[in-house]
């Protein structure tokens, strides 16, 4: 191989990899292009696809966002770590920093595959633990800091990429060559079709002990963190989770859900109200916490959010099907009411409900005093953004709900 | 007689200056006296017109006719600012909004009286992406080259406004286009209101501004009223083409009642009144903003002092 060759190639590889970075970042970005495609990369991985599918119990995927997962495993199992030297957008920033290492090799175990073997095992038991450090979800964690969605709360597990990059300095490529699940999943992929004896016999240690950690540490998790009996006012997950314990666990905090609301509704958030499995999951909120202003509500005709889960953590839901969904159930605080406590004419609970969910009870005097049917409410937060009570803060809040259904709607009504 | 001016007809000053008249001077030289219209008229009947017809564009254009017959929309009226109801997700048929057929017939006639300018401002309750087509009223205002309005982007276009002769709703803000125009139409659908009643012509200017809450936290009855001390339309138009009869002011319900009439008048307590008998009962009596204003001599609510003119289209 000639040194002219060695350049074309290396300037060719820097080429593929800065457009797949910009292609990251720009789908990311969204407009002009389709918001859903906020997925496709954090999508493309076959270790979030296939331990979300196992931990699941279900394939969740659908006929189009199962081709790119499938071919980058194809590709895997002919050229082993192709995808991570030419188009991994975070294998490439990590290359930077690598290249003005001090070449100090301080982590000499590789943990890539004692990772790759817990997240089987866990996912085996139904909890696809450590699945965030998916180097797709981790690259994609950071891309509300683009859009101007993200929060504080958002950039503590975003730190796991600018952290890296910083270790590369110290050892180059430290994530690709030790640490990432996925790139060994590559490998393994690989030598599997090569020599799948010797791939047998001398990966069984990690085998082993990676299936024996992951099990018992997914079942202890599930046990430990992931469950909270009570919580002053449980969270609103987005439209298509299922339950609580199975969203935590599910979701990679890829955060492509932040990116896709068209409304900046769901968030994250520090909540100590929280199992510490479900810290850093984005969740919908219906208020500011920092400027206190009402963000607005889950609007009856959005189901973009059920479009982007590349973790299966919010299912796809038609937009009916969304329509019906509860989320959640709103309550009337009375004492705070100006309907109920301050006797005024308001009923503005009951107008912007798309659901016809809140109904009046008319006094004697013709005032009308709201009353909230938790079999038709969704959840949606249009009563809470617009309640205009402030004499005792709002008078209508949303709680979630442990597990989230699909509920009918009002009927015609007699009268 | 200012008043004259200010209900739009027979006019020597245009709306425009009356209006730059009304905000510097406070407003208060204009609505000292009793404004109803009927008063204004020296005792005669308010005129109530009742059009009735199946087919909106000819309903529509017959309003239009009674209007030129009897005044128009002022004399060289270039700028007309037209109020719909746009606020809900909701379709032309489900009856949230005005209807799209109506504004756009209203649309053409006003071009066809000269008039150069339209402008619909509206602050939609729901979010005005999803309200404005839904409603079928984007597409009508844009092939008219009407300008349609979300007061929610508009910021700049709010302007803060006292309103002398309010008794709640003292201070707002409302649209420069509501406030500063050569003729002001309203066009409100009717429909049930679970907290105030009804929604008509009066409620209408709740879309029109800026903080609603400041209305559901202070009497809402009386500040509904209050906009009418203040904001005088040339024309209300009111369209009872079909009304919900419960489940508003969004819906939809099973209990659309199709009634295809137009109310029109020049007094907007008047047409409030004469439409809320088209109700039943209870919810016309929960409407009590009607009743305020025609005890702050805003125009008439009294059924025997209008003189009603069915009018059947065609």
């Amino acid at each position: 191989m000639t040194g002219n060759r060695q350049v074309i190639q290396k300037v060719a590889r820097w080429s593929v990899r800065l457009v797949f970075l910009a292609a990251a970042v720009g789908l990311a970005l969204g407009s002009p292009l389709p918001g859903v495609l906020v997925r496709v990369f954090p999508g493309l991985s076959p270790l979030v696809a296939a331990a979300s599918s196992v931990a699941q119990r279900r394939w969740y995927l659908g006929a189009y966002w199962f081709g790119p997962p499938l071919a980058v495993l194809l590709l895997a199992i002919w050229k082993g770590r192709l995808f991570c030297r030419w188009a991994c957008p975070a294998g490439t920033l990590y290359a930077i920093p690598s290249r003005l290492s001090l070449r100090k090799h301080f982590l000499k175990v590789r943990l890539n595959a004692y990772l790759f073997w817990t997240i089987v095992g866990a996912s085996l038991v139904g909890a696809p633990l450590l699945l965030f450090l998916d180097p797709l979800s981790t690259f994609n964690r950071l891309t509300p800091l683009l859009t101007g969605t993200y929060t504080v709360a958002s950039l503590v597990p975003g730190l796991l990429l600018p952290i890296v990059l910083l270790l590369g300095v110290f050892q180059p490529m430290i994530w690709c060559t030790h640490v990432c699940p996925l790139g060994y999943a590559f490998e393994l992929a690989r030598s599997i079709r090569r020599e799948p004896k010797r791939t047998f016999l001398n990966s069984r240690r990690q085998v082993l002990s990676g299936l024996l950690l992951g099990a018992p540490l997914a079942g202890l998790t599930r046990w430990l963190l992931l469950k909270k009996d009570r919580y002053d006012r449980a969270p609103v997950l987005p439209p298509g989770a299922d339950g609580m314990e199975a969203f935590a666990a599910a979701c990679t905090r890829c955060y492509a859900c932040v990116d896709a609301c068209p409304y900046g509704l769901i968030r994250v958030r520090f909540d100590l109200d929280r199992a510490v499995g479900q810290l850093f999951q984005p969740e919908l909120h219906y208020l500011d916490s920092e400027t206190g202003v009402p963000c607005g509500y889950c609007p009856e005709w959005c189901n973009a959010c059920t479009k982007v889960c590349p973790a299966g953590a919010i299912r796809p839901l038609a937009p009916d099907e969304k329509r019906h969904r509860q989320v959640g159930v709103a309550k009337v605080v009375r004492e705070a009411c100006l309907a109920w406590e301050d006797k005024e004419d308001c009923s503005v609970c009951q107008e912007v409900c798309p659901y016809q969910a809140v109904t009046l009870e008319h006094t004697p005097d013709g005032r009308a005093q709201p009353t909230v049917d938790k079999d038709l409410c969704r959840g949606c937060g249009a009563c809470y953004s617009n309640c205009p009570a402030i004499r005792a803060g709002k008078a209508i809040f949303v709680t979630g709900v442990e597990q989230q259904r699909q509920v009918a709607d009002a009927g015609g009504g007699a009268g | 007689m200012a008043t004259r001016h200010e209900c739009g007809w027979d006019r020597q000053v245009t709306r425009r200056d009356f209006m730059h008249m009304g905000l510097a001077a406070g407003g208060a030289v204009v609505l000292a006296e009793g404004l109803s219209p009927a008063a204004e008229a020296g005792g005669a009947k308010t005129d109530v017109w009742v059009l009735h017809g199946t087919d909106k564009k000819a309903l529509m254009q017959a309003a239009m006719k009674v209007i030129a017959d009897h005044g128009g929309l002022g004399k060289d009226a270039k700028k007309v600012t037209l109020k719909v109801n746009a606020a809900w997700w909701s379709t032309p048929d489900e009856g949230g909004n005005t209807h799209p057929e109506l504004v756009d017939a209203f649309l053409k006639g006003c071009r066809d009286q000269g008039v150069k300018e339209l402008v619909m401002p509206e602050h939609p309750v729901q979010p005005a992406a999803q309200t404005f087509p839904q409603s079928g009223l984007l597409a009508v205002a844009k092939s008219n080259g009407a300008a349609m309005l979300d007061m929610k982007a508009e910021t700049k276009r709010w302007q803060d406004v006292t309103l002398p002769n309010a008794k709640t709703l003292k201070k707002a803000q409302m649209p420069k286009d509501v406030l500063q125009t050569d003729a002001l139409v309203n066009m409100p659908v009717a429909k049930h209101h679970g907290g105030a009643g009804l929604t008509l012509a009066m409620k209408n200017w709740m879309g029109s501004v800026q903080d609603r809450r400041f209305l559901h936290r202070n009497d809402l009855h009386q500040c509904i009223a209050d906009f009418a001390t203040y904001i005088r339309p040339a024309w209300t138009i009111i369209d009872a083409t079909r009304i919900m009869l419960d489940k508003g002011p969004k819906g939809p319900t099973q209990n659309l009642k199709k009634l295809d009439l137009l109310i029109v008048s020049k007094d907007q307590v008047a047409a409030d009144a004469y439409t809320a008998t088209l109700f039943p009962k209870d919810l016309a009596d929960r409407t009590k903003y009607i009743q305020i204003a025609a005890e702050m001599k805003l125009g008439t609510a009294d059924l025997s002092q209008m003189a009603l003119h069915k009018i059947e289209a065609s």
